[in-house]
């Protein structure tokens, strides 16, 4: 009996790997030119699943390929939670493909870009040649994008590393046919206090009849487009402020220091009006939204279950199609300075201007038996037409300037003339964010004063915890900078050639000024905590 | 594939260290070095120094990659170290500067010192010998750094830090002269709220030494306007608002710089009447 069960066992593992190997192998020749095909093969790896995005891509390709016949072009659409580890995988078993996407899921992380990948910095300055007849011909690739990526220069590194193939903005949507039902013909919001009075009409109106409509769909991911971006509007004056102007971004290390200084505190009035307006907010989420999933806010709009999501314009052709319902969309709504109550905090309505250096994008592998024809496909989904042809397909806004966009995107376009945005609570880092959630509870309950008065000391240690580590991520990348310093400063003094000498004195000009920045924010954030942990002990 | 590279990166590399050249192909081991391909670079240097054991500026070399190839380890600290130590008695001036910033740099931030005392003598005295140098001036940033940030220091020492320093900063004939001085000091002093009258004038000596970060000269744009405001000089003002939205007119501040601009011309526009 129990030799037969082996035998059974045996037969049944045996078949199953027959099975493994068969889907192997066609695997295998699946993704093997035939026979008669020597063309070139590019791969571009992605974890854009959204409905409309492969298609789009594909359509792009085929554009391509037909421009250039001796190139075929794979793409690999990976999940977006199995991304960042498949990418490390694939790095490190050499068998990356030649374009990877950047940015978004897969944390900026110099190390990698700089082992792995080529810099684009030359290229980027070079024109597009796939722009010519078009009124981009002869500008150069980089300035062909809306913010001339500005921000997408690696201080670091110095140098660019990505074009983006699509921009994103943030933006309400709605269920139309439910808002019909529950207000009627009241117009979408235009300022926060007529968001919260809508909110509020559907929570009662939920109340009244016992149905189970929420405001808002929500979770950890979608709620803070909403409650973060309340807190970054109420605090676009102390801001500047503290930076002592408007600047690029927020610091890390100036905010941190700022709360450990107690220049900042949860009672500051900016910080107590955007935790009062965060709890407004709060109530009319789905509870323990904190513990949901982005998936799980999908479903409750899907479902009819909520009236209104904030979501990323990413994800918008997806929902429409999707959902049994016509959808809107509106500007997320934002506080109104001309209101006594936001009139010494906000300064208005924040500026999207970063949106396409900030979308993240393709890299090109630095190991790529193909790297030119790599950056050659990237050029043409990058180009005019290629870029107008892969909006068309997916929806998506073009990153580029000058491209008309489609008439259902013209509400997700970018806010060129707005305000720096401010910070929000946990700005500091994750220390600071942990401390937040375990509290948020008071803040539903009690109200942002009862919250403010009980979590000080927590919250401050937390963000005590955020500088530490900023400070040492400061140090290390300094460290880092001994090295790139020294060797360019060899390079620079050793060129027989002027111009190379001038090339190599500048980027170690650039990097000693990243370095200098550095070193500083480190030693004045060590000082800091130093001085705040000096006050604590003598209380 | 990587090891065709690596072959290619070795041959390369010793043939353009024989030939003392930094050459642009990536094969070169000083920028592969400078793009933080530390153990790339420092594998390159070994092959060479194989060939010329006494040369010292593979010695130089492999020590710069060594310095952050990771694991970064105590012994390997120790290792690089011992390999610049000689070389900061060198005769070329290059090669003697480099290890003894470096060693400076090792002392400051990789071992734990009791006192930065020492740390910031030796970097008075690389940037003492050769103060307009490149390193000779990032040493004299760094003993800014030290100096104005010293822990358990009053307000009154730090002000009188930066006194010092910035009048050793514009003894220079050119601000390009002390470039690192003065972005030093335009930073620390904003950080440590220094009274605008002093610390505007490094903010502006850093911009026409010529700030290569296009971001980093953006925002000192925006501070220098901003501040100038603040302490009242409305013409200055009136012009450095204008210099950022010219230089910047894509930039996401200019609509808040257009209106402060506006409201230093009403009130000049109000002067010029009464």
């Amino acid at each position: 009996m129990k030799a037969s069960s082996n035998y059974i066992g045996l037969a049944a593992l045996s078949v199953a790997y027959a099975i493994s190997l068969l889907y192997v192998i066609q695997h295998k020749v699946a993704d093997e030119p035939t026979i008669n095909d020597d063309r070139k093969v590019i791969r571009f790896g992605h974890w854009q699943l959204e409905s409309g995005i492969r298609g789009a891509f594909d359509a792009v390709v085929r554009e391509y390929e037909a421009l250039n016949p001796e190139v075929r072009v794979e793409q690999l659409a990976i999940p977006d939670r199995a991304y960042p580890s498949w990418l490390r995988t694939q790095l490190v078993g050499e068998t990356a493909p030649d374009l990877v996407l950047f940015g978004g899921v897969l944390k900026y992380d110099e190390e990698l870009l700089a082992r792995y990948f080529t810099p684009l910095t030359s290229k980027l300055e070079e024109p597009n040649p796939y722009n010519q007849g078009t009124d981009l011909e002869g500008m150069s690739w980089r300035n062909t994008f809306l913010d001339s990526l500005d921000n997408a220069y690696s201080v670091g590194l110095l140098d660019y590393y990505y074009a983006p193939a699509a921009m994103y903005t943030i933006r309400m949507h709605y269920n139309e046919q439910l808002w019909d039902k529950l207000l009627g013909d009241t117009p979408t919001p235009s300022d926060w206090d007529e968001f919260i009075e809508i909110n509020q009409r559907v929570s009662e109106n939920a109340y009244a009849q016992e149905n189970a409509i929420m405001p808002l769909a929500g979770s950890g991911y979608n709620s803070n487009f909403i409650l973060n971006g309340a807190m970054e509007r109420v605090t676009q004056r102390l801001n500047a402020q503290l930076h002592r102007a408007p600047y690029t971004t927020a610091e890390r290390s100036v905010i941190g220091s700022a709360w450990l200084d107690g220049d900042i505190s949860l009672k500051h009035p900016s910080i107590l009006l955007g935790l009062r307006e965060k709890s407004r907010v709060m109530r009319f989420l789905p509870p323990g939204f904190y513990q949901l999933r982005r998936d799980d806010a999908l479903f409750q709009f899907g479902q009819g279950r909520s009236l209104m999501l904030a979501t990323g314009s990413w994800e918008a052709p997806s929902l429409m199609a999707t959902v049994p319902f016509d959808v809107g969309v509106f500007l997320l709504p934002q506080p109104d300075p001309k209101k006594e109550r936001f009139a010494a905090h906000a300064y208005g309505v924040s500026s999207e201007a970063k949106a396409a250096s900030e979308a993240g994008g393709f890299v090109v592998l630095r190991s790529s038996a193909n790297s030119d024809q790599a950056i050659d496909f990237l050029r043409f989904l990058t180009s005019k037409p290629g870029s107008s042809l892969f909006a068309r397909k997916s929806s998506w806004m073009s990153p580029l300037r000058n491209i008309e966009t489609p008439e259902e995107t013209e509400i997700y376009k970018p806010v060129l003339d707005g305000y720096q945005h401010g910070f929000h609570l946990y700005f500091s880092g994750s220390n600071s964010r942990r401390v937040f959630r375990q509290r948020v509870n008071r803040l539903i309950s009690g109200g942002a004063e009862a919250f403010a008065e009980s979590s000080s000391d927590l919250f401050l240690d937390g963000v005590r915890e955020d500088v530490v580590l900023e400070s040492r991520v400061a140090r290390q990348t300094a460290q880092r900078q001994d090295t790139t310093i020294a060797s360019l400063h060899f390079l620079s003094s050793s060129s027989d050639d002027p111009g190379e000498r001038k090339r190599w004195a500048t980027r170690r000009n650039e990097t000693m000024e990243a370095h200098i920045e550095q070193s500083i924010n480190h030693a004045w954030m060590e000082e800091t905590l130093y001085r705040y942990d000096r006050k604590k002990k003598e209380q | 594939m990587r090891h065709r590279y690596r072959f290619l990166t070795i041959i390369g590399c010793t043939c353009g260290l024989l030939l003392a050249k930094a050459e642009e192909s990536p094969s070169n081991p000083w920028e592969l070095a400078s793009r933080m391909l530390f153990d790339d670079a420092r594998n390159a240097f070994e092959v060479a120094r194989e060939s010329v054991p006494t040369d010292e500026t593979v010695s130089l070399g492999w020590a710069v990659a060594r310095l952050n190839e990771p694991p970064v380890t105590r012994a390997r600290i120790e290792q690089v170290r011992s390999t610049l130590e000689p070389l900061s008695a060198s005769a070329d001036a290059t090669i003697a500067q480099t290890a003894r910033y470096l060693l400076a740099r090792i002392a400051h931030t990789r071992e734990n010192v009791s006192s930065l005392d020492e740390v910031y003598r030796d970097y008075l005295e690389i940037h003492e010998e050769r103060p307009t140098s490149p390193l000779g001036q990032l040493a004299g940033a760094h003993a800014i750094i030290i100096d104005l940030t010293r822990k358990g220091a009053s307000q009154a020492d730090r002000e009188q830090a930066f006194e010092h320093w910035s009048e050793r900063a514009f003894r220079f004939d050119s601000p390009e002269d002390a470039r690192h001085l003065h972005q030093s000091l335009a930073k620390l002093g904003w950080h440590y709220k220094i009274e605008n009258e002093k610390l505007i004038p490094h903010i502006e000596a850093f911009l026409e030494s010529g700030v290569v970060t296009k971001r980093l000269r953006r925002d000192l744009e925006a501070r220098s306007a901003w501040l100038t405001h603040e302490s009242g000089d409305y013409p200055t003002a009136l012009q450095r608002y204008q210099r950022f939205i010219d230089n910047n007119p894509d930039d996401a501040r200019v609509k808040i710089m257009s209106e402060r601009l506006a409201e230093v011309s009403a009130l000049l526009a109000q002067a010029s009447r009464s």
